[in-house]
């Protein structure tokens, strides 16, 4: 945490789309910083290198991993690690993030986050994972909440106890997923507030949000709606319990015109100053 | 045993119909083998058809919602079809791959072209699909198709008659900055 207390407050920022790429350097002024998807960038051909030069001249940038897989009790992906320290290296960030889930287990990619159990163990080895991105990179890593459908009984401690020890444990910052933690509350009926009470607030360094999608009888996390006013409300509530250095929204699909694109920055700028 | 075992066990029920049929059918075996213990196997079971087949069906709509957008000419000629081939092939192939629904894309566009119950204009389709996908993704300065049917028209139009046998090429082409394509 010490070295997160120097980062800089970024802002309000988006993420990083291929359809976007016109449009913000012509809205320039309204996106005070972007969030990359790092994977795009591993690798990258010239084309994807030239757009992450192009990016990194104009903004400032934030890279977001999705398959670091902290979460993975048989360790992390050191060529994945390697790969995300390069692209760290290029950028200088003021920090860089990644989520509490695994993604891979006994050379099977699942092929998106997948949930741990609230246990002990599952908190020392997110831990031990997490130290051993912190020896390799030193710019601070922040921890990104996810959405789930499975819950294990044998889970020792609710998500809020959970997430806390792993701050503690870690040092690390969190990237709370306002919207994440609003389609969690709702699928498994708990109070999102009581939630809030639960973790250490002043360690959120940064929010994601966008709308959340009805599927049936659940709320999935599909980042292809407008953020819609319970969202903004549990926004307004993390902005008055703590001071955030950045916020992005994430917007995956069904674009709009960028036009309302906008005037979600704004109105996430107006509740982070006013709040 | 404890959370490295049960960790590969769910990464592989997450992504394997059979797997998970096997479980609910026989869970002390599947578990045991699978070096579960006892009360891990409760665990699971416990929640194996509710909350486990919900996330296992929202990873294979998600695959399959990107592969029909990335082949979505083939998609539109196969209608139906394109779901019951991709449920078979998803339970073959799983990509591992930073861009895994383009490598998903490519896998099930091969597989649909060596499927003897596709048509074989429809495999042609396929076929240009997944040229054009690898010439976009891969900075190729050149991709060219040999297709056994004409299907400019119906690629056009999902409506036009079915193509006719006809040796066509499909080009793309690649100078500087500019991409040049065309069949013939
Ligand atoms: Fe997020």
């Amino acid at each position: 945490m010490s070295t997160l207390l120097q980062s800089k407050t970024l802002g309000v920022g988006l993420g990083f789309r291929e359809p976007f790429r016109s449009d913000i350097f012509l809205n320039r002024t309204e996106i005070d910083f972007l969030e990359i998807t790092a994977d795009h960038y591993f690798d990258a051909n010239e084309a994807k290198q030239k757009e992450l030069e192009l990016l990194n001249e104009n903004f400032e940038l934030i890279p977001h991993g999705l398959d670091l897989s902290l979460g993975s009790a048989e360790g992390i992906d050191e060529e994945y690690l390697e790969k995300f320290a390069e692209l760290v290296e290029f950028v200088q960030p003021e920090w860089f993030s990644d989520h509490i889930c695994f993604t891979r287990a006994g050379g099977t990619n699942i092929g998106h986050l997948a949930p741990l159990p609230f246990t002990r163990e599952a908190v020392a080895v997110v831990a031990a994972n997490v130290k051993k991105v912190q020896r390799v990179i030193e710019t601070p890593l922040i921890l990104e909440n996810i959405t789930y459908l499975v819950r294990f009984p044998s889970s020792e401690m609710d998500e809020a106890e959970f997430l806390t020890r792993i701050v503690s444990e870690t040092g690390c910052g969190l990237l709370l997923d306002v919207t994440n933690l609003y389609i969690n509350s709702q699928n498994f009926a708990f109070d999102w507030r009581r939630f809030l009470d639960g973790i250490p607030t002043e360690s959120v360094v940064q929010v994601h949000f966008v709308g959340s999608h009805r599927n049936g009888k659940r709320l999935i996390d599909a980042h292809s709606d407008k953020t819609e006013e319970e969202i903004w409300e549990v926004f307004r509530e993390v902005c008055k319990r703590t001071e955030l250095k950045g916020a992005v929204l994430e917007r995956d699909g069904n674009f709009p015109p960028f036009d309302e694109i906008v005037n979600e920055l704004r109105q996430a700028r107006t509740i982070m100053q006013t709040n | 045993m404890g959370l490295i075992e049960q960790q590969k066990f769910l990464a592989k029920l997450y992504t394997d119909d059979t797997l998970r049929k096997s479980f609910i059918k026989d869970p002390a075996f599947t578990g045991s083998a699978n070096q579960l213990s006892e009360i891990e196997i409760r665990e699971l079971l416990s929640i194996i058809e509710t909350e486990i087949e919900c996330f296992a069906e929202s990873l294979y709509f998600k695959r399959l919602h990107e592969v029909e957008r990335l082949l979505y000419l083939t998609a539109r000629e196969l209608k139906h079809d394109f779901r019951t081939h991709f449920k078979v092939f998803s339970n073959t192939f799983i990509p591992d791959q930073v861009k895994k629904h383009l490598q998903d894309a490519l896998e099930f566009s091969e597989f649909l072209e060596s499927n003897s119950e596709i048509e074989p204009w429809v495999k042609d389709l396929a076929k240009f699909e997944r040229c054009r996908l690898e010439f976009h993704n891969f900075e190729r300065r050149i991709v060219a198709a040999q297709l056994k049917y004409d299907i400019r028209e119906r690629s056009k139009d999902p409506l036009a008659s079915e193509p006719a046998l006809r040796r066509t090429f499909a080009v793309w082409l690649r100078a500087g900055n500019r991409t040049f394509h065309f069949i013939r």
